[in-house]
């Protein structure tokens, strides 16, 4: 099918294949966040938890965070996906390694 | 004329991917963020391996506004969903709401940036700034790159709404509309270890 791309009435939406996304996940995952980022920040501004444990546990929180927002808002989820989660996971690895290198040096 | 996959156009679910092209910019949009992420990586390193060099000036303990710095989070997780959602209006075909979630989302974009600039004129005045110290150094590089994106970010945005009114959400616009959010998705994500490595790690020690 050949559609002038440059106009914008190229999409005739009829009701029976207009379909509303989900919103759901997406809420939710905001709703992670932010619980996720409050509890991080509890955590750390009254000292509810030994400071040799609250670098790590904040740190696993963060990770969460980004798993859920990277699955969910940024459709990792969908099919598909297998080389932006290889390079992202990649390019997570090589952080990994950069912090940990410079940390023990 | 490009190759249009004719089921995404009928229900105008997903057009980002209806043409090869749209399909190939989202896959090269990703290898640009594993790019982007190393550096990133690089910048926390440095701040983590310097965070304590603060050369006799204020430390990160003394200096970070915790309320602050969660209302910035705050402002940008939130910017992060309303960009889904214009991305989920795009995808109803709605261009109206498309490009008012995206202005949201642009607005809550320029006050995180306008919070951020705040904070570095405070910093500043109490002796922490890029030439204090390697920690000065460290915090402003990393940061401030963040900031940068943002910045980047908003403008691009701004390009899009600009022409979006007129060229509306066609095959060829939709992989545009889709990698700038994307890319704001990204931003965030980075955030996320700024807040945490940057300020909560900061009030740690």
């Amino acid at each position: 099918m050949n559609i002038d791309t440059n106009t914008n009435s190229n999409i005739e939406q009829s009701p029976r294949t207009k379909k509303n996304e989900n919103r759901t996940p997406h809420v939710w995952t905001f709703v992670v966040s932010i619980v996720l980022t409050i509890l991080a920040f509890f955590a750390v501004a009254n000292d509810m938890i030994s400071l040799a444990f609250a670098i790590p546990f904040i740190l696993g929180l963060a990770v969460i965070q980004a798993l859920f927002q990277a699955y969910v808002w940024m459709h990792l989820d969908q099919k598909g996906s297998f080389w932006p989660i290889l390079l992202m996971s990649a390019g997570f690895f090589f952080s990994v390694m950069f912090v940990a290198a410079l940390k023990l040096m | 004329m490009a190759q249009v996959n004719v089921d995404h156009v009928q229900t105008g679910h997903e057009l980002e991917k209806a043409t090869m092209e749209g399909k190939n910019k989202i896959f090269g949009f990703w290898a640009y963020m594993a790019a982007e992420s190393v550096l990133f990586a690089s910048l926390f390193a440095t701040f983590v391996a310097l965070r304590n060099q603060t050369n006799g000036g204020p430390t990160g303990q003394e200096l970070i506004q915790l309320p602050m710095v969660f209302v910035a989070t705050v402002l940008l997780l939130t910017s992060s969903l309303t960009s889904v959602l214009a991305i989920q209006a795009m995808h109803r075909n709605n261009l109206k709401k498309m490009i008012s979630w995206f202005g949201v989302t642009m607005a809550l974009g320029a006050t995180f940036l306008g919070l951020e600039i705040y904070e570095f004129i405070e910093y500043i005045h109490e002796g922490h700034t890029m030439r204090s110290s390697a920690f000065g150094s460290a915090f402003y590089l990393l940061v401030g790159t963040h900031g940068a994106h943002v910045t980047f970010g908003l403008l691009w945005f701004l390009a899009l709404l600009i022409q979006a009114p007129k060229k509306g959400i066609t095959a060829v616009t939709a992989p545009k509309y889709f990698l700038a959010s994307l890319y704001w998705h990204f931003v965030d994500l980075v955030w996320i270890f700024v807040f945490t490595v940057v300020y909560l790690m900061g009030k740690v020690g």
